[in-house]
């Protein structure tokens, strides 16, 4: 009987996280606003708590994937990289989508970012410059370089 | 059958509680009362909590203040400049605003100089804005001077002459706090009002577009711009609590009085049974009554006691402070409500206030009802009946 009860109680709870995995997909390969009960991938937490933090990776089949972290997002991008069809961070500053690609990011563990990646992005070089002079050990770098860096944790 | 016996018990235990009436509305007195007290305080301190919040939701992220020899003093307009050179920050926008006394109603207005509507987020319930002697006006202070949307408004500036405006929209009345005493005009009037020189403004509203950059630009700010003091809305968050914080201590501490005088009524009643009381247990005994049928009587007793005081304190306590305004409590909880020509307060209760109210005061209540009845109906009906 107890057994039975057990077993409910964990369907019922499977089922609940079940529903939060729902896909959101984008047919113009463009950002989508951050679903409240999307998780990231990588480390299970909400995004919408982080949205200033936020990342979408969209998929070739539409899929959309959110992060609430930039590591996070290059952690999904080194195991997923043939599926990936566009990437948006946040720019820092603007709190616009920018192309993920096209981005530079300042890297400094001193800087608190909701995974502890320290990793900033910004859509124009300037506003990258500017804000490693507030992180005087960091570095300006392009997709590819931190990609070929590869991110970890602080 | 059961429920005919639990009905009979209910209806012994209203004739109980109409044998003694006198004791009895003694009791809903001081319970009601206490209540009342309570309720008026916890719901006055939540709306203006919300309405604090909701002032708050307005304020711009950072706001920029220039002092000068400690005081502060009007903000050049090219401070403006520099602020937006700074990466990160989305706005900045001079404002200018000031107090105005109108002598004729008694009562102090604000007044907002804005550079377009959009930056005003206020709901406008008739009219626009229009034309270069256009106002907005507050809803309360509409109702105040009479005024309807085409209207005259005759204001003195700072020569001491008359400047006419057209009251071209009232704000409507669902943000009381932040637009009841409210007129708008353009800015460049509003400078002209004042005698606030052109080139200067009040202070300036800067807004920042991600929220974790925001403690880094107001040091900037106030690294760049060393004159200036420096507000980030947190901070002015902060304020608030600490002001309402205080002001509700004292008045709680001021409670403490009443809230001692209900203990000592419920301890009068936890403390024992009056003689005739605990006979009555014992005659109820014996014609068979059992423990439970009789602390059943009780507590239906109490319930009832309880929960009129309860729900007419509540009440009364919602009246009192939103139809009348709580002129109980408004001298001591605002310190600005002399400043209004007419001050709502929003009408906000929250399931937890009532629940709050409900634990501190009929909680106990039932329990020294009931506790002393229990103890009563264990002894020996026999013993009961002849310790008279």
């Amino acid at each position: 009987m107890r057994a039975t009860v057990l077993l409910v109680a964990l369907l019922v709870i499977g089922g609940c996280a079940q529903k939060g995995d729902e896909s959101v997909t984008s047919p113009k390969l463009e950002p989508v606003p951050i679903p409240a009960e999307a998780r990231c991938p990588e480390c299970g937490m909400f995004v919408k708590d982080y949205e200033n933090w936020a990342c979408e990776v969209i998929l070739k089949s539409h899929e959309v994937k959110f992060f609430d972290d930039p590591g996070d997002m290059f952690l999904y991008y080194t195991k997923h990289r043939e599926a990936i069809a566009k990437i948006y961070c946040r720019d820092y500053y603007t709190q616009e989508w920018v192309d993920a690609e096209n981005a530079y990011y300042v890297t400094d563990a001193a800087i608190p970012t909701p995974m502890g990646f320290g990793i900033v992005v910004f859509a124009r070089l300037e506003d990258a410059e500017s804000f490693r002079n507030d992180y005087p050990s960091g570095d300006i770098l392009s997709f590819s370089e931190l990609a070929a860096r590869g991110v970890k944790p602080r | 059958m059961s429920f005919e016996k639990h009905r009979n018990i209910l209806d012994y235990s209203v004739n109980f509680l109409l044998r003694r009436k006198g004791k009895n509305l003694a009791t809903i007195l001081v319970f009601t009362l206490v209540v009342f007290m309570l309720a008026s305080v916890v719901m006055m301190m939540n709306s203006l909590n919300h309405e604090a919040r909701e002032t708050l939701s307005l304020a711009p992220d950072i706001t920029v203040q220039k002092i000068i020899a400690g005081r502060q003093g009007l903000v050049p307009l090219e401070y403006i400049s520099t602020i937006q050179s700074i990466r990160g920050v989305s706005r900045a926008e001079p404002r200018v605003w000031g107090y105005y006394y109108d002598a004729d109603e008694d009562a102090t207005y604000t007044i907002i100089g804005v550079q377009s509507l959009e930056s005003l987020p206020l709901a406008i319930s008739e009219g626009g804005f229009s034309g270069e002697s256009a106002v907005l006006v507050g809803e309360a202070l509409a109702r105040a001077k009479r005024l309807n949307v085409g209207d005259k408004l005759l204001l003195r500036d700072h020569r001491g002459e008359y400047v006419k405006f057209v009251v071209a929209g009232v704000f409507s009345s669902s943000s009381a706090l932040q637009s009841a005493d409210l007129i708008v005009m353009p800015q460049d009037k509003a400078r002209d009002f004042f005698g606030i020189p052109s080139g200067y403004s009040n202070d300036i509203a800067v807004y920042v577009a991600n929220p974790a950059e925001l403690p880094n630009i107001a040091i900037k700010i106030a690294q760049k711009l060393p004159d200036t003091r420096v507000l980030t809305r947190e901070q002015i968050r902060e304020t608030y609590d600490a002001i309402f914080g205080w002001r509700s201590g004292v008045f709680l501490a001021s409670l403490l009085g009443a809230l001692l005088a209900f203990a000592i009524l419920v301890w009068d009643r936890a403390s024992g049974l009056t003689a005739e009381e605990k006979r009555e247990i014992g005659i109820l005994k014996a014609l068979g009554w059992s423990t439970g049928d009789v602390l059943e009587m009780r507590t239906f007793e109490g319930v009832v006691l309880a929960l009129n005081s309860y729900l007419l304190g509540v009440i009364l306590a919602y009246l009192h402070v939103f139809y009348l305004g709580a002129p109980l409590l408004k001298p001591v909880l605002l310190g600005w409500s002399t400043l209004y020509p007419s001050f709502e307060l929003m009408p906000v209760v929250t399931l937890e206030d009532l629940l709050l109210i409900f634990f501190i005061s009929v909680v106990p209540f039932l329990a020294a009802v009931v506790v002393p009845s229990w103890r009563a109906s264990t002894i020996d009906p026999d013993e009961a009946m002849r310790g008279i």
